[in-house]
């Protein structure tokens, strides 16, 4: 509607939508949660999968892995009595010994899965760190996605995807004050030192 | 005697406030006595200062003195502990807390006083004449005494709830021999004493914007000194916020023993929030400086800043968060909840009265420019705050709905945390190469050509060095496109530079940061932004850990490092009672020396609580960090020990200074060389840049400038 306001230099259309597709392309790299959560994920969970180191053999790659998935659950847990400290970081008496009945179960060849439902049956739903996805908790989940989308449609919308913005001219100079003016050369002089000094 | 003394000052900074609220109010808004009322504003804000300097003097030399008749000592006092950790229990509990953060208040009501004293005398010479419209002083004149009026207002509140429900000097009788000491994990290190009082800083620093805010919403005008004035105090506190963030990383590193610097605790989230928004703030302040854009936006940034640090205030001082059921246990929580309520109804209902004024009639022109770039970075932001928020809250909800308790902890937010993080740092490379109003394609090829490129090509150097892991492969790419649009950003001033004024290499690049600061101060806080983002995925990604129980002389032995047992012991020192075991060290081999972790009892805590102090030996390249598990108290033959390696974690320590001199490279006075520096960026910048301040007082020096000999302004401008 602001088209007849347009500065002669501005781009062509098809120009600026290739910039503009550019831009949530790149803004979408950055963006999209679901996907680089899920690889970060797994980029974690294989920073320990013995890339770097030579494999050993036999009893010692179980106890490897062993050791890797009892951190993995133990970092999902909480330390009954820390603070903040996840079973798998925590030094207290008790996380140690959380820690030795997770192996323990990994040994009877337990899931991953059952160790937590195991837990949670003693200790409730507070031992999770990560919430299940179930319920009211499912707020915590959608509630920030949704926000950022609706966030982002809205701003899309105001600083031009559309393409049907124009420019305000209006907004390219920023008009003088006026109070200026108004002010005799003696008092102009007090208020620059004044200001100078802020 | 001590006690009547600190209360007195206490009720003298109350008073204090009183006056600076309504003198400030009644000279920024009245017709009449402004002149007066101008004058009893500043002298309020010295002497509140004043009495509250002498109420925190006084608890210091009673808390120095074991004057346990003071109740505040008797609850936080021993004779046992050391010096230095009895001078700085002062904010090791409450009611010293909240002293403290009033003495700040205080402080930052005084200092701008201070640093608009000429203003005042300004306002009283013109006052009356000055007024044409409504018949008072001219906008950035009556800003002022509301700034001050508001902080007074503040002060009102804090120094209320030192007279009242947390009074630090009311008086034990009789008094008792001796107290319980701090809280044993505060005095355990010495960084305890660094980062509280930066954090406090920081905190309270969040009030002056704030106050900006109110100030402009009741004079109604908010122009472009205002925006700029109000963004400098949120840079220095924003400064202090980071550097107390880091600084409590590094002091629960040092102490925690856990191996990590962040949590994800309540506490730390509490601190996380308003810097968050105060990020955004500092950069969509930006926007409206150059077109006068988003000022509801940046209002609202300013005061939920401020109300993010009394939420943090509440949600770690009033016990919430162990459970919503505490909170009615104490006065404080529901205090602070009342006066959340004022002001957030309170700014509502001023920005909706002005809302007329608050109208821009600017819009962002295209997708592709800096405006863009830095409301986006403001979504994330404010996104991050938010998720951050209701994870932090979101326990509290669903213990009052379903009575039932959950935890949120750091599984959660590193998940929300990691892409938000990411695109963060990828807009960090997009921002400053991006020209205001728009970008041409001819622009975009010319300023992204190099990042994306060695970008790219550090993603595959990554890969073919053998790096098969995303999130550090990622953020390393991110790294080299931010640091070269950055080094370009440099260059091109540079360059600039030395053609214009014909400077070395080093004097265009000190030239850059003298006349440019805003900016390029901005761009070495980036480079540190970028240097933690490395840390933090590289100490997340390869971090190691490996627990033994050695008998003397084995070894245990981790990536590159071995750990060799020595021996177990124990000293009696007069606030505890510390055991420790002797390990050599080893790295590649080579002996690095003796490390000693150490489990203290101290002897006044209640609860008996063993209390680790691991033993860190840093190097740029990794740490090793050792926490005694456990020892053999029979016969002292053996000893359990964690060893964890931590790589690159010193950088999270260093990128936080690098963050710190970046913001005072930003703040750092250079009033009179603005105006020059001005002209020459609008040289450098080929055009593109405007005048940044069209406001009154830098074309009235222009002015000035043109009038006078070019001798006299060579004077007058160094």
């Amino acid at each position: 509607m602001h088209r007849s306001t347009r500065n002669t230099d501005q781009l062509p259309g098809t120009n600026k939508r290739l910039h503009a597709q550019m831009f949530i392309w790149a803004l979408a790299i950055g963006l999209s949660p679901a996907p680089i959560t899920k690889l970060i994920a797994q980029s974690v969970d294989g920073a320990f999968d013995g890339v770097e180191a030579p494999a050993p053999a036999g009893d010692e790659v179980r106890e490897a892995e062993l050791d890797d998935l009892t951190a993995q659950i133990g970092a999902e847990l909480r330390c009954p009595i820390c603070r903040q400290q996840s079973v798998a970081e925590s030094s207290s008496r008790i996380a140690r010994e959380m820690q030795g009945v997770i192996r323990e179960m990994l040994m009877d060849e337990k899931t991953p899965e059952e160790i937590e439902a195991y837990f949670v049956q003693s200790y409730g739903e507070w031992i999770l760190l990560r919430p299940k996805v179930q319920g009211l908790n499912s707020i915590l989940y959608v509630l920030p996605f949704l926000a950022l989308i609706l966030a982002l449609v809205l701003i899309g919308a105001k600083i031009g995807f559309g393409g049907t913005t124009g420019i305000h001219e209006s907004s390219l100079t920023v008009s003088a004050p006026d109070t200026g003016s108004t002010l005799s050369a003696r008092d102009r002089e007090w208020l620059d030192k004044a200001r100078s000094e802020s | 005697m001590l006690s009547a003394l600190g209360y007195g000052s206490v009720l003298a900074a109350l008073i204090a406030a009183g006056i600076m609220a309504l003198a400030g109010y009644h000279a920024g808004l009245a017709r009449r006595n402004i002149e007066f009322a101008a004058t009893l504003t500043r002298r309020a804000a010295y002497f509140g200062f004043f009495a509250m300097t002498v109420g925190m003097l006084v608890m210091e030399i009673a808390l120095l003195t074991h004057d346990f008749s003071v109740e505040y000592v008797a609850r936080v006092g021993s004779h046992e502990t050391p010096t230095y950790y009895t001078a700085i229990s002062l904010w090791s509990s409450l009611d010293g807390s909240i002293l403290f953060w009033g003495w700040i208040l205080a402080g930052y009501g005084a200092l701008f006083a201070f640093t608009r004293r000429s203003e005042i005398d300004a306002h009283q010479r013109v006052g009356g004449r000055v007024v044409a419209a409504d018949g008072g002083l001219v906008p950035s004149l009556k800003t002022t005494p509301l700034v001050i009026a508001v902080i007074g207002t503040v002060g009102l509140f804090f120094f209320g709830l030192l007279a009242g429900p947390a009074n630090p000097f009311g008086i034990v009788s009789p008094a008792p021999l001796n107290g319980p000491g701090p809280n044993p994990l505060l005095q355990n290190h010495p960084l305890m004493g660094l980062h509280p009082p930066m954090l406090y800083f920081g905190f309270v620093g969040m009030t002056v914007p704030f106050a900006f805010a109110i100030a402009g919403l009741l004079q109604g005008n908010i122009e472009a000194r205002w925006i700029r004035d109000s963004r400098r105090w949120m840079v220095a506190a924003w400064a202090f916020l980071t550097m107390g963030i880091i600084g409590g990383g590094w002091w629960s590193y040092e102490v925690l023993g856990w191996g990590g610097a962040w949590a994800w605790d309540p506490v730390e989230n509490a601190s996380f929030l308003p810097w968050l928004t105060a990020t955004a703030f500092l950069h969509s302040a930006m926007v409206q400086k150059r077109g006068g854009m988003l000022k509801t936006w940046n209002l609202s940034l300013m005061i939920g800043t401020f109300l993010l640090t009394l939420l943090g205030t509440f949600l770690t001082r009033s016990g919430v968060i162990d459970s919503v059921h505490a909170f009615t246990e104490g006065v404080i929580g529901p205090l602070f909840l009342g006066f959340m309520a004022i002001i957030a109804l309170g700014s509502l209902t001023l920005i909706g009265w002005r809302s007329n004024r608050l109208y821009t009639a600017g819009q962002i022109e295209s997708p592709v420019s800096r405006e863009s770039a830095f409301i986006l970075n403001n979504l994330l932001l404010v996104g991050f705050t938010f998720t951050v928020l209701l994870g932090t809250m979101f326990p509290l909800l669903i213990e009052a709905i379903r009575g039932d308790r959950i935890s949120v902890g750091p599984p959660y937010f590193n998940m929300v945390a990691s892409p938000i993080g990411l695109a963060l740092l990828f807009l960090m490379g997009i921002g400053p190469a991006l020209p205001w109003r728009r970008a041409t394609s001819d622009h975009i090829k010319k300023s992204f050509r190099w990042p994306i490129l060695l970008g790219v090509v550090t993603a595959i150097a990554a890969f073919l060095l053998g790096m098969r892991q995303l999130l550090p492969t990622i953020t390393l790419a991110f790294a080299a496109f931010v640091l070269t649009t950055i080094v370009q950003e440099f260059a091109m001033g540079i360059k600039a530079r030395r053609k214009l004024a014909n400077r070395s290499f080093v004097g265009a690049l000190l030239d850059l940061f003298s006349r440019n600061g805003h900016r390029y101060g901005g761009y070495i806080v980036h480079v540190g932004v970028v240097v933690i983002a490395l840390a933090i995925s590289v100490s997340w990604t390869w971090k190691t850990e490996r627990q033994e129980t050695l008998r003397a002389g084995e070894r245990l032995a981790i990536e590159d490092y071995e750990v060799e047992f020595v021996e177990v012991w124990g000293i009696e020192e007069p606030q505890r009672f510390v055991i420790g075991a002797t390990f050599e060290t080893f790295r590649n081999g080579k002996p690095l020396g003796q490390e000693q972790p150490r489990l203290n009892i101290y002897h006044r805590d209640p609860s008996q609580q063993t209390i680790g102090t691991p033993a860190v030996r840093s190097s740029l390249s990794s740490d090793l960090y050792l926490t005694l598990m456990a020892i053999d108290q029979d016969n002292l033959e053996h000893a359990t020990v964690r060893a964890i390696v931590n790589p690159g974690i010193v950088w999270l320590w260093i990128g936080g200074m690098i963050m710190g001199i970046g913001a005072l490279i930003a703040i750092w006075p250079r009033g009179k060389i603005r105006v020059r520096a001005a002209s020459d960026q609008l040289l450098a910048d080929g055009g593109t840049y405007q005048l940044p301040s069209l406001d009154i007082d830098s074309s009235a020096k222009t002015e000035n400038l043109e009038r006078t000999s070019p001798s006299k302004t060579e004077k007058s401008i160094e």
